[in-house]
């Protein structure tokens, strides 16, 4: 038996980084879905930690226990801990973690025609959402934000034009220890064969772009229907179609993610004072 | 000499609102996916077969060539709806022996 069929036996870790509520599902919906094809974390676009720590009080009488990142990581991490250490314990965790138990993740999409407005934007949503990605088509845009600290993801839209992502803005990116977020939706959702083959162009193109310049990315299925949702095996096959096999794309369901949001979550939490200073006795 | 090609089975579990599914339209949805992705000379090599479907369970066994797993594991990833209706098709197991496969369909 090969490692692939492995693959499919074995439970991948997933972590889908851009649920969107906007197709009228509610969260439950998503959950219920999630249970069955074992994607214990989930990023819910547009949901400010506040909401989210209620929606986390409503759902206690459902089925489905639902968590907040920061309640794991004060449940199983000490402050002392660094970035590596809290991920492995909490990786750890979620592999032991009831399958009926789920962590809920906030996240914003900052978009906007020029830098000033999103400079505005930014400060306003820093500390409401645990991630925060970007989406544009302006290579200014992009350069500004794979220099900025508050930004994680730089989502990436296959089915537009895709020509300002290039080889500078690549080693920005990489120095700056970006990832580049890529959204899988277009495969389910394309009008006709035409689009499909276009964005599928388009995705080869960038999936050969990264992988030379040694560009983290991920994969999200950016869902709007709880039927859209794929785990981290899933989204593997289909990086497949993109050119890229299925071992190089190890990090992009979930590792590449979830150190996004460890390190974010220690940047919110109360007893942190910058990265890499802690309080002396 | 006779080449004797090795097979996958591949458990799937069909997630969908309705309580039963026909397996000819999801039988017919593999089909015209994986010529539409890979072609007809691919989908030919594949050997797809549809070994076993429960409609109740909404559950079945397809069987392809171990040469072509990843690519019919891509193709149930890419379907999202059968004749209108918004389905899953989940894969949860594969095995080399059907035998494995149907005890895994039983227990499950």
């Amino acid at each position: 038996m090969s490692n692939r069929e492995n693959y499919v036996n074995k439970v991948q870790l997933s972590f889908e980084s851009n649920v969107s509520l906007i197709g009228g599902s509610t969260i439950l919906d998503f959950i219920e879905i999630a249970n069955i094809t074992k994607i214990p974390i989930m990023a819910v676009d547009n949901l400010t930690i506040d909401e989210r720590n209620k929606l986390i009080d409503d759902a206690s009488i459902s089925k489905f226990s639902l968590v907040s990142p920061a309640h794991m990581y004060n449940l199983y991490c000490n402050t002392s801990y660094n970035l590596e250490q809290a991920i492995t314990v909490l990786r750890n965790h979620l592999s032991d973690m009831d399958s009926n138990q789920h962590i809920i993740v906030t996240r914003k999409n900052v978009s906007g025609k020029n830098i000033d407005e999103i400079k505005r934007n930014l400060p306003k949503i820093r500390f409401q959402y645990e991630l925060i990605g970007i989406l544009s088509e302006t290579k200014n845009i992009l350069k500004w934000a794979a220099h900025d600290r508050r930004i994680d993801f730089i989502a990436v839209n296959l089915s537009a034009n895709i020509s300002s992502i290039d080889a500078a803005l690549c080693s920005l990116i990489k120095q700056n220890n970006k990832f580049v977020e890529l959204s899988l939706a277009f495969l389910l959702t394309s009008g006709g064969d035409k689009e499909f083959s276009q964005s599928l162009r388009n995705g080869k193109k960038l999936m050969k772009l990264l992988i030379q310049n040694r560009i983290p990315f991920i994969f999200s299925m950016n869902p709007k229907s709880p039927l859209h949702l794929r785990n981290g095996s899933q989204m593997r096959f289909l990086g497949e179609l993109l050119g890229v096999s299925y071992n190089q794309t190890k990090k992009a369901v979930f590792e590449n993610q979830f150190s996004a949001l460890i390190s974010n979550i220690i940047k919110l939490h109360g007893s942190s004072i910058f990265d890499g200073v802690k309080e002396g006795i | 000499m006779v080449i004797i090609t090795r097979d996958r089975y591949v458990v799937v579990n069909v997630i969908t609102d309705e309580s039963c599914v026909s397996m000819n339209l999801i039988k017919t949805k593999v089909w015209q996916t994986y010529q539409n992705v890979f072609g007809i000379s691919g989908s030919s090599s594949a050997g797809l077969y549809f070994e076993h479907f429960d409609e109740k369970k909404k559950s079945g066994i397809i069987r392809c060539s171990h040469d072509s797993l990843s690519s019919l594991l891509t193709v149930l990833a890419l379907i999202t709806e059968v004749d209108g209706l918004d389905v899953i098709l989940h894969p949860i197991y594969v095995s080399g022996v059907i035998n494995k496969a149907k005890k895994y369909l039983t227990q499950s």
